[in-house]
């Protein structure tokens, strides 16, 4: 038996971000893994001494593209929570609605992403028109495509007519119809079956035990969403997580579509239910005290940790995030499996990794 | 497989997905961040600004009364528009053209003196 050790990454065709897995192999079959990271830190949580603690809900968004509204706004809910405001009823329904927006167009994303991991080419580029109309949504009511930069600390920054809510409808509409459409390929399609069913199987009780999070955890059968503890908007709508049972590649491209289609209910809802008035909540005060935040990201919960001394410069902020959390996991599913499967089943956790390591 | 084959038929008999772009062009949105529009008519050079401005793009020089933004450092978060309180600065939708020279990349402006009152 020959025993190697192969670098996967930094630069992998498969792994859009810089990081390393080193595999031990044993004839095709990896036998241990090692992670290793740092490729992109960029220091953003030492920012806090220089930056003004309203100037970083800009650095907070820019921790990552890909749910970049989702981390402006728990930071921004963490330093409301220290402040003692509470945003508009308005302003956190648009959070929401944005918010979903962003997990839509990252769910897409990875729907994409894993159809080309899979070597589905026309399935990628399929996903991805489909994506460009959530994308077009988002530059049409915020301005911006990616990093959309609507929170500030009090509220939202621009509002949403009923215009923009009517085109949204209609634009999700026509992103259901799509994604019907593409179902039977992703669920029943022979070689894509081949190529995710009992690949990478995270059990239930193992997913528990390594601290899995997000899509993963809920793939392996555990019912946990941090939206369900009813932060911001949350707790008006009424929504069960999606659970699949399986713990395989498949279970996790499921459960992604599934909440795709659970993130166009919330939304709807949320437009629905909007209230009249004001979108933002002003307060002169400097935070102080410490706080520990959580929200739901695409790809699971993230901690947001702050503490403050009353001046205008936080002390220290310390941000845990989904794809930290599922690597225990990561490393548990990659001993036994054959080398070609690595990619996709690494892939299949979502890595993202300029949020792990900012 | 059939599934797969009825989208890529249907794709294939369909509009096109991508523009033949700079021939055709899409407006921008109305609400697009393409561009940021300072307007020194109306400019106090109070420097506010310059002050909450996230990445430091902005800078007010009050003695030679010029005002000045680096373009690639800019980020277009909108929170110098949201402070000024003599709403001098916008979002402009339509994109900017290519620059030729990196000089170009700033921006400057000279505030007009004012008469005292």
């Amino acid at each position: 038996m020959t025993v190697s050790v192969i670098p996967v990454g930094p630069q992998h065709p498969v792994f859009l971000e810089p990081f390393q897995l080193k595999l031990v192999v044993e004839d095709e079959v990896v036998s241990e893994a090692l992670p290793r990271f740092g490729y992109v830190h960029r220091g953003l949580e030492a920012l806090v001494v220089s930056k003004d603690f309203r100037q970083m809900t800009r650095v907070a968004e820019r921790i990552c593209g890909i749910c970049s509204a989702i981390h402006g706004m728990t930071y921004c809910r963490a330093i409301e929570k220290l402040l003692g405001i509470t945003p508009p009823p308005r302003a956190q329904m648009l959070r929401l609605v944005w918010s979903e927006l962003h997990r839509m167009h990252s769910h897409l994303l990875w729907l994409g992403l894993f159809a080309e991991a899979m070597g589905f080419e026309s399935l990628f580029m399929q996903i991805f028109r489909i994506r460009e109309t959530v994308m077009d949504i988002l530059e049409q009511t915020t301005g911006n495509r990616v990093i959309i930069s609507v929170n500030v600390i009090g509220g939202v920054r621009r509002d949403l007519d009923a215009e923009g809510a009517d085109g949204i409808r209609r634009a999700l509409k026509k992103v259901a119809g799509d994604l019907e459409r593409i179902r039977p390929v992703l669920v029943d399609d022979y070689s894509v079956r081949k190529r995710t069913e009992e690949k990478g199987i995270l059990a239930k009780e193992r997913a528990y035990e390594l601290g899995a999070v997000g899509p993963v955890l809920r793939a392996s059968g555990i019912s946990q969403d941090i939206r369900r503890t009813g932060y911001g908007a949350y707790g008006e709508l009424d929504f069960e997580p999606v659970v699949e049972s399986g713990g395989d590649c498949q279970a996790r491209c499921k459960v992604r579509y599934r909440e795709l289609f659970q993130s166009m209910d919330l939304i709807r809802s949320g437009l629905d239910r909007l209230s009249d008035g004001e979108i933002q909540t002003k307060s002169k005060e400097k935070p102080e005290g410490e706080i520990l935040v959580r929200s739901e990201q695409p790809r699971g919960e993230v901690v947001y940790y702050i503490r403050a001394d009353g001046s205008k410069h936080l002390q220290r902020l310390r941000i845990r995030t989904p794809t930290f959390a599922n690597m225990a996991a990561l490393m548990d599913l990659l001993p036994g499996l054959d080398l070609a499967d690595v990619p996709l089943v690494t892939l299949s956790l979502d890595p993202c990794i300029a949020c792990t390591e900012r | 497989m059939t599934s797969m084959l009825k989208i890529l038929l249907k794709n294939g008999t369909g509009r096109y997905a991508t523009r033949l772009y700079p021939a055709e062009a899409r407006e921008p949105f109305a609400k697009n961040r393409a561009d940021l529009s300072f307007d020194p008519g109306c400019c106090r050079l109070c420097k506010t600004c310059s002050r909450k401005c996230p990445t430091g793009a902005i800078e007010v020089d009050k003695e030679n009364r010029t005002w000045k933004r680096d373009v690639f450092s800019c980020v277009f978060c909108g929170d110098c528009i949201e402070a000024c309180p003599k709403s001098c600065l916008s979002f402009v939708a339509r994109p900017p053209l290519p620059q030729k020279h990196h000089q170009q990349a700033v921006v400057y402006a000279t505030v007009p003196e004012r008469s005292k009152k």
